[in-house]
């Protein structure tokens, strides 16, 4: 009898943490398991597709399971929580589909009655909750711009008074999404992936001038503020990588040196041209809005290139192509400045280029004077400098 | 609260997407469906965001081009190439060319002969996306469809 009462007692406890909460220290990485008792929906599915992407939003993998059976279940390695997205297909109806943020946990997944799916057990996990709270705020906000921005009188006002009181209405609020939401997040948050997921929202903004670029050295600061098991994980890796990279290409920090050949192979490096301002253009004969600046970028180098002021082009063309970057060279009549390739990839891996056309201004000094100019703003700055 | 967060995380992924940033403004799917004398179609679907654009297969400029590859394997096989539906094309003055090209989505097919019961077909597809101020590196997406 006492020994029943123990093996109860014993069940009864071993239940007990089976659904219970999570405790302060969730496990950040391991096994994702997602079941469902088929049996459960009024049809059965044929296919599940799960899709993942990482804390940084940046989607990445995706699994198609075709469905055998009525106990479904789906196993995975996480290196660290992520934003899941369950797809289920069906026979005569159109596929439902279910997003969350996922814990290295197992989730038991259901459906309504209209075979919309939805979990029905798992462990609570703070960090969802808490990152879910951030996303509920940030709605919150952005609808309240939206209500204000609606509110705007346009009677008797000039178009352009009225947009620019809706520009300063929507940056305000994002602002105090900044400040309020993710600044917030982050300083209050050090020790878990809550505070990271904050940190990555705030670098990524504003929009157009991410932080990562602009101001990498507050998120340099604020990332080590994160716990060392927080800033161990691969989306903390990934910003700490990326700001230091950006850290090193930004206006008033001297410009990275590489050698790259030319079109007959001859040598040619950045530090060349000290003496000089130069910009540095990457490009490539298939982008068409890189090939769009030429005609801007020719007027530019006929201005001032008698005063001090050289371009180096740099292509993107893989080594295949090379014969498409030679013709767009001449059919865009810019063999009047420097053409460098970069068949080997280095100055992608250097300055990190990514989407193009980007391009760096450097004064005769060797520092990064300005990033991205175009047209008008480029010149504007040419003018600056020149009038010294 | 808790069923109530989920409801409002269900409204901001069909609201606003524009939160959670993508690495890139094309998502792709697959699909396969068998069909008789052990063929199959396969299909791979891209969805494009709003401005952007991907390139067809064999529409001027090569870099651009959308691409296949499937891996060798013995139990299936390829039934001629990969198709896609009329793409749009126009003028591109700057770079004085034709361009063909898909917005919005674009679903691309391929037939194949199955050999085995159990088939995975591996592959992987390459393409370069534009919208009017920059182009994205081509990237290379793996996938791995099964078929039933």
């Amino acid at each position: 009898m006492k020994r029943q009462n123990f093996k109860e007692i014993l069940l009864f406890l071993i239940c007990f943490n089976c659904f219970g909460f999570a405790s302060a220290q969730e496990l950040l990485k391991g096994s994702l398991t997602l079941k469902s008792d088929l049996n459960l929906a009024s049809q059965k599915p044929w296919k599940l597709v799960v899709k993942r992407s990482d804390l940084g939003g940046y989607s990445g993998n995706s699994d198609t399971i075709l469905v055998k059976g009525i106990a479904l279940k789906y196993k995975t390695e996480l290196k660290e929580p992520c934003y899941l997205s369950v797809d289920f297909y069906w026979k005569d109806r159109k596929f439902t589909t279910y997003s969350f943020w996922a814990m290295p946990a197992t989730y038991e997944i259901g459906f309504t009655n209209n075979l919309m799916p939805m979990i029905t057990d798992s462990v609570i996990s703070q960090v969802t909750v808490g990152i879910e709270h951030l996303i509920a705020q940030h709605i919150k906000y952005a609808k309240e711009a939206e209500r204000v921005v609606g509110d705007v009188n346009y009677e008797n006002q000039k178009i352009a008074d009225v947009e620019t009181k809706i520009w300063k209405i929507r940056d305000s609020f994002e602002n105090l999404i900044d400040s309020n939401i993710y600044l917030s997040a982050v300083n209050k948050n050090p020790n878990s992936v809550i505070g990271l997921y904050a940190l990555l929202k705030f670098a990524e903004r504003p929009y157009g001038k991410a932080r990562t670029i602009n101001e990498p050295k507050k998120i340099d600061s604020l990332l080590n503020t994160l716990d060392p098991t927080i800033k161990a994980l691969p989306s903390a890796r990934k910003l700490f990588s990326t700001i230091n990279l950006e850290a090193e290409l930004k206006v008033g920090n001297a410009m990275k040196d590489i050698a790259l050949p030319n079109a007959v192979g001859k040598i040619y490096k950045i530090s060349d041209f000290r003496g000089k301002y130069l910009l540095v253009d990457f490009w490539a004969s298939w982008c068409t809005p890189c090939r769009a600046e030429h005609p801007n970028l020719i007027k530019i180098f006929n201005k001032y290139s008698n005063s001090g002021f050289q371009i180096i082009g740099i292509t993107r063309d893989q080594p295949l192509r090379k014969v498409d970057w030679l013709d767009a060279i001449k059919k865009d009549k810019i063999d009047i400045w420097l053409q460098l390739s970069d068949f080997n990839n280095t100055a992608q891996k250097v300055y990190n280029v990514e989407a193009i056309p980007v391009n760096y201004l450097v004064n005769p000094a060797g520092i990064i004077i300005g990033r991205n100019l175009r047209g008008e703003a480029l010149e504007k700055e040419l003018k600056k400098n020149f009038k010294k | 609260m808790r069923i109530s967060l989920i409801f409002i995380c269900l409204l901001i992924a069909s609201v606003s997407k524009a939160q959670f940033k993508i690495t890139t403004p094309v998502k792709w799917s697959y699909k396969a469906v068998k069909s008789a004398n052990n063929e199959a179609v396969l299909f791979l679907k891209g969805t494009i965001e709003d401005g952007w654009h991907i390139y067809a297969q064999d529409g001027g400029i090569k870099s651009l081009q959308t691409s296949f590859a499937f891996s060798n394997a013995k139990n299936y096989a390829l039934i001629g190439r990969t198709t896609a539906p009329k793409s749009l094309t126009k003028y591109e003055k700057v770079l004085k060319a034709n361009v063909s090209y898909y917005e919005k989505s674009v679903i691309f097919q391929q037939k194949i002969k199955i050999n085995a019961a159990q088939v995975k077909v591996k592959g992987k597809l390459e393409f370069t996306v534009c919208n009017a101020t920059e182009c994205r590196p081509a990237e290379e997406v793996e996938f791995s469809i099964p078929i039933t």
